[in-house]
C-alpha cells in the first residue's frame, strides 16, 4: 500500500492546511512543465496529485488513514520508507544506476585534457638547431665566395 | 678546388633545405594533434555536461542548490549521502568496512601517496556510517 504521507513528507496527523502546504509545495517543485521530458518528474508529479487527491478529500482520507493504520499493524517492526515513496531514496538509487556512465563521462574528460597538457608541454621539435644552421649558412656563404674568387683570379 | 666549394655550397644548401622542410613539417603536425586535442576535450566536456546536467538538476530540486553546487565543485559535508561523495570524488583507493550493532562503519581512503619507505599512505579519510558520511580527515 502507498504510503501519501511520506510521498507529501507529512506525519500522520498532519492537518488539512498542513496537506494542502505540503501538495502546493510539491506539485511545483514535480510540475511537469518546468521539467520538460523528465520521466522522473512527470511520475513523482502524479505520485504527489495522487497522494492529495486522497489526502485532501476529507471522507477519502479517512477511509485511507483506517486502511493504512491496519496496513501498519501487520508488520512486525517499522519499516524504511521505501524508495518508490521518497524521493529523495528513489533519486539516491538513480544516482547509484547511473554512476558507471557518469564515470566513464568523467573519465574521458579527465583522459582527453591530460592529453592536451602533454602535447602542449612538449618542446617543438627542433632538426637544425641555431648553431648548425649558422654552420650552414657560413659554408654556403664561403663556398660561394671561394668560387667568386676562384673564378675572377682563374680567368 | 671550384669543385670542392661547389660540393661544399650544394651539401650545405640541400642541409639546410631539408632541415628546415622537416622541421616545418613535424609543427604542423604538432600543431594539427593539438587542435584535434583541443576539439576532444569540447567534445568530452558537452558529453559530460549532457550527461551530469540533469542529474544535477534533480539533485538541485530534491536535495537542494547548495548541494548541487557542492558536488559540482567536488566539495563534500558531513551529512551527505555516499552517493553525492561517489559523484564529487569517484571511488575511493580502499575502505575499511565494520559492522557493530546494527551500524554499518566504512572508511574510505583518498589521494594515496607513497611514503619514503615505499608504502602507501592516504591523505584524505571519509568515514561512512549507515550510508551517510559522519566525518571527514585529511592526513
Amino acid at each position: 500500500m502507498i504510503n501519501y504521507y511520506h510521498i507529501l513528507g507529512l506525519d500522520r496527523d498532519a492537518t488539512a492546511e498542513d496537506i494542502k502546504k505540503a501538495y502546493r509545495k510539491l506539485s511545483m517543485k514535480f510540475h511537469p512543465d518546468k521539467n520538460e521530458g523528465d520521466k522522473y518528474f512527470e511520475e513523482w508529479s502524479k505520485k504527489v496529485n495522487a497522494a492529495f487527491e486522497t489526502l485532501g478529500n476529507p471522507s477519502k482520507k479517512v477511509g485511507y488513514d483506517y486502511a493504512l493504520t491496519h496496513e501498519l499493524e501487520k508488520k512486525e517492526t517499522a519499516q524504511p520508507p521505501s524508495s518508490t515513496d521518497d524521493p529523495q531514496l528513489a533519486l539516491l538509487k538513480e544516482i547509484r544506476r547511473q554512476l558507471p556512465e557518469y564515470y566513464d563521462a568523467k573519465n574521458n574528460l579527465e583522459l582527453a585534457r591530460s592529453n592536451y597538457e602533454r602535447l602542449t608541454e612538449q618542446e617543438s621539435p627542433l632538426i637544425i638547431s641555431t648553431s648548425k644552421a649558422i654552420f650552414c649558412i657560413f659554408g654556403i656563404v664561403a663556398s660561394i665566395a671561394g668560387i667568386c674568387y676562384l673564378l675572377m683570379h682563374g680567368k | 678546388m671550384i669543385i670542392f666549394c661547389l660540393v661544399i655550397l650544394f651539401i650545405s644548401v640541400i642541409y639546410l633545405a631539408v632541415g628546415l622542410y622537416t622541421q616545418n613539417e613535424l609543427r604542423q603536425e604538432m600543431a594539427v594533434e593539438i587542435e584535434a586535442a583541443k576539439e576532444a576535450i569540447n567534445e568530452a566536456e558537452e558529453q559530460f555536461e549532457e550527461f551530469s546536467r540533469p542529474l544535477l538538476e534533480r539533485i538541485a530540486i530534491v536535495f537542494g542548490e547548495e548541494t548541487a553546487a557542492d558536488i559540482q565543485n567536488e566539495t563534500i559535508a558531513p551529512g551527505m549521502p555516499e552517493e553525492f561523495l561517489l559523484l564529487a570524488w569517484g571511488d575511493p583507493e580502499d575502505i575499511d568496512s565494520s559492522y557493530v550493532r546494527g551500524t554499518n562503519t566504512e572508511t574510505w581512503y583518498y589521494d594515496p601517496e607513497e611514503t619514503e619507505n615505499g608504502q602507501v599512505k592516504y591523505l584524505t579519510e571519509v568515514v561512512i556510517t549507515n550510508n551517510r558520511i559522519t566525518g571527514i580527515q585529511n592526513n
